[in-house]
């Protein structure tokens, strides 16, 4: 079943009055394996805004990823297909359009970004030779005018020294230059919408300071649209406006990003949170201290067992019952909705914060 | 404090390449004590790795000494084994240091029965024993690496190195490919497990978080050098070379009034074949001046921390 579905449905929608520029409803995601048929994206539904900054955050296997390539329609064929919903990009509906179309949008109006920018490059071609072929191809640049182009916008990912480094091969720059160029490649025909999968995973955090700082200015810039995938906590809560939590391929918090680090509203966001060791703070007393050395030292609040083996669903249950620290009878009787919290905030979960928090 | 149990000496391991020799560690100094954990932290291509390989006589220094419990690490077959009887590693991906042919408990029962010589059942019961320390039901036994999670394997691997019943074990980033919450189990199995044991671990890292959760002393890498190293929280609280400062600050913050930090380094990291003349963070550092484009700073001693920078050389400690 394919096409818009009915908005009855509890959505992460913005309080903004505007259409939001990317909108999905009820996305259902399958991969066929050779034992089972898995759903990795279950029902997600969410809208982004022009110039807004959206996390999507999980674990591995949370869906986070299936979700982006379910939007672009790029899940692995003939494994992977989109069961149902609606993608509704700028008021046209993408589940369902034709590959020819679907692929003038990609690289055009929406484009991406990998964690691994040999993935995108190709490593026999000059840099700006590969950002030339995206401006002759999307829009009909002579090869003189695209090469211009081109080291015109390596310079505006700020790589130093743009028309020395559009004559070289990708193995020519270094990890973070090579993350520019294949945002350069991105921003060839001035997109909407950018979604970034993992764009700092592989940089080291000086570095990735530089690359994310890059991204918030295009969005200032160019009003540009941002879902930002990641599993990184810290990325989020320093870049994001928004924030979809996911676990086991639903969402389970949507949130404005300070609300959410200030207070989670969902038992997987509140354990998350409090199991990432902080930079930021002392460690708790009685961790490590070279004179002292006590005796027992603190733990991190760490969530006990796996994620559910998706293969196995449906559960008809909450799927983080079998860890959570807080569930109750009820939570195995059935599968919780997501539900409203506070102004603009959702939680699936069955008990108000003040009960556990 | 004891005795270290293990010392660098003036290290220096350099790799031939057709430019010239990539000084991967230049002129490396330190002490690891039994019971403690010394982090080693610092950016793709710092030397950190190539450092932690050295110590296990996987890289033959240019010049330099390694010594272990008094020991000069030599670099034949013999020496090495003697060595990791006592010395451990663990690496960040399970999947490439795990036989997938061999069964979780032959995995960790083959290094008991070489490096300790005891008869077959003995060792499987050793095995046993070891899987129920890292938190694995032991009727898992017979299972192959690709049965398990990513966290389990990183516990088998765990379970395989203390196989030998090591003094101190080197973790390469070893619980950097984890996700988040599986990552916190293993940090506080490591914890643990150094309580019970009493084990020193050379713990090398990017994650600056996980730093400052599990050690006691931190040592900061930069183009092949050590640029600072402190107490973990003076560290933490009072970085005092420019290098840990921006380092410490582009960690984001999950404090939820934290902003992006913007600008806390420039440019791309020099070419460890020709490292910078002078002070080798000059081209990249907020608060040069002449004298550090000229002459190369030493490793200053303040106290019980020390910092390769002019700027500490007389100064008093910055917010300490």
């Amino acid at each position: 079943m394919k096409g818009p579905v009915s908005q009855t449905s509890q959505t992460a929608a913005p309080p903004t009055p505007a259409e939001p520029l990317l909108s999905v409803r009820e996305l259902v995601s399958e991969f066929r394996t050779e034992q089972a048929l898995v759903r990795a994206v279950d029902g997600v539904s969410f809208d982004l805004a022009r110039a807004e900054v959206l996390g999507l955050v999980g674990e591995s296997g949370s869906g986070k990823s299936v979700t982006a390539l379910s939007i672009l329609g790029l899940l692995p064929r003939p494994h992977g297909r989109v069961c149902s919903g609606s993608v509704r990009f700028a008021g046209r509906e993408l589940l369902g359009l034709p590959e020819r179309e679907l692929r003038a949008l990609r690289g055009a109006r929406i484009a991406m970004i990998f964690q691994d920018p040999m993935s995108c490059l190709n490593p026999y071609l000059k840099v700006g030779d590969q950002l030339a072929e995206v401006c002759v191809l999307h829009l009909g640049f002579t090869r003189r005018r695209a090469w211009q182009r081109a080291v015109e916008l390596l310079g505006q990912v700020q790589i130093p020294d743009a028309a020395r480094r559009a004559s070289q091969y990708p193995h020519e720059l270094s990890g973070g230059m090579r993350q520019r160029a294949m945002i350069a490649m991105a921003l060839c025909c001035e997109p909407a919408l950018l979604i970034a999968d993992e764009p700092t995973t592989a940089l080291d955090v000086t570095v990735q300071a530089q690359i994310l700082e890059l991204l918030l200015r295009l969005r200032d810039e160019r009003q540009l649209s941002l879902l930002l995938i990641t599993h990184d906590l810290g990325v989020v809560n320093n870049t994001c406006d928004r924030v979809l939590v996911m676990y086991a391929g639903r969402i389970v918090e949507a949130a404005p990003a300070r609300a959410l680090f200030e207070a989670p509203h969902h038992p997987y966001t509140h354990a998350l949170l409090s199991s990432v060791p902080r930079a930021d703070l002392p460690a708790a007393p009685g961790a490590a201290s070279a004179d002292s050395t006590p005796k027992k030292r603190a733990l991190l609040a760490a969530l006990d067992g796996l994620p559910p083996r998706l293969d196995l669903g449906p559960f008809g249950a909450c799927s983080f019952a079998p860890r959570c620290a807080h569930a109750i009878d009820a939570c195995r009787d059935g599968e919780p909705a997501l539900i409203s919290t506070a102004p603009g905030r959702l939680a699936r979960c069955i008990r108000p914060p003040r009960e556990w928090s | 404090m004891s005795a270290p149990l293990l010392e660098v000496e003036d290290l220096h391991v350099y790799f031939d390449s057709s430019p010239g020799p990539v000084r991967a560690v230049d002129g490396v100094s330190l002490q690891l004590y039994p019971g403690q954990t010394l982090a080693i932290v610092g950016e793709s291509g710092c030397g950190k790795s190539t450092l932690a390989r050295a110590i296990l006589g996987l890289e033959i220094p240019r010049s330099g000494r390694v010594l272990f419990r008094g020991r000069e690490t030599a670099y034949d077959g013999r020496s090495q084994r003697a060595l990791w009887r006592e010395l451990q590693m663990i690496f960040q991906d399970p999947d490439a240091s795990l036989n997938p042919r061999m069964t979780i408990g032959s995995t960790i029962a083959e290094p008991i029965a070489l490096l300790r010589r005891l008869p077959r059942p003995q060792c499987v019961d050793g095995a046993r024993k070891l899987l129920r320390q890292v938190g694995i039901d032991p009727s898992l036994f017979d299972r192959y690496p690709h049965e398990l999670s990513g966290g389990q394997r990183q516990r088998v691997s765990i379970a395989r190195a203390l196989a030998v019943e090591p003094r101190a074990l080197i973790l390469d980033e070893a619980v950097s490919a984890l996700d988040v919450s599986i990552r916190a189990q293993i940090l506080n199995l490591l914890v643990s497990l150094q309580d019970q044991l009493g084990l020193a671990y050379l713990f090398i890292t990017h994650d600056l978080g996980v730093v400052r959760h599990l050690a006691h002393e931190v040592a900061v890498m930069y183009l092949g050098q050590i640029v600072e190293q402190a107490e973990t929280q003076a560290l933490f609280t009072a970085p005092q070379h420019p290098y840990a400062r921006a380092l410490l600050a582009a960690v984001p913050s999950l404090a939820p009034d934290a902003r992006l930090a913007t600008s806390t380094l420039h440019g791309e990291l020099p070419s460890p074949v020709s490292p910078p003349a002078g002070c080798r963070f000059h081209t990249r550092c907020p608060e040069v001046f002449a004298r550090c484009r000229a002459e190369a700073p030493e490793l200053f001693t303040l106290g019980s921390r020390r910092a390769r920078c002019f700027l500490v050389e007389h100064a008093p400690r910055r917010g300490a």
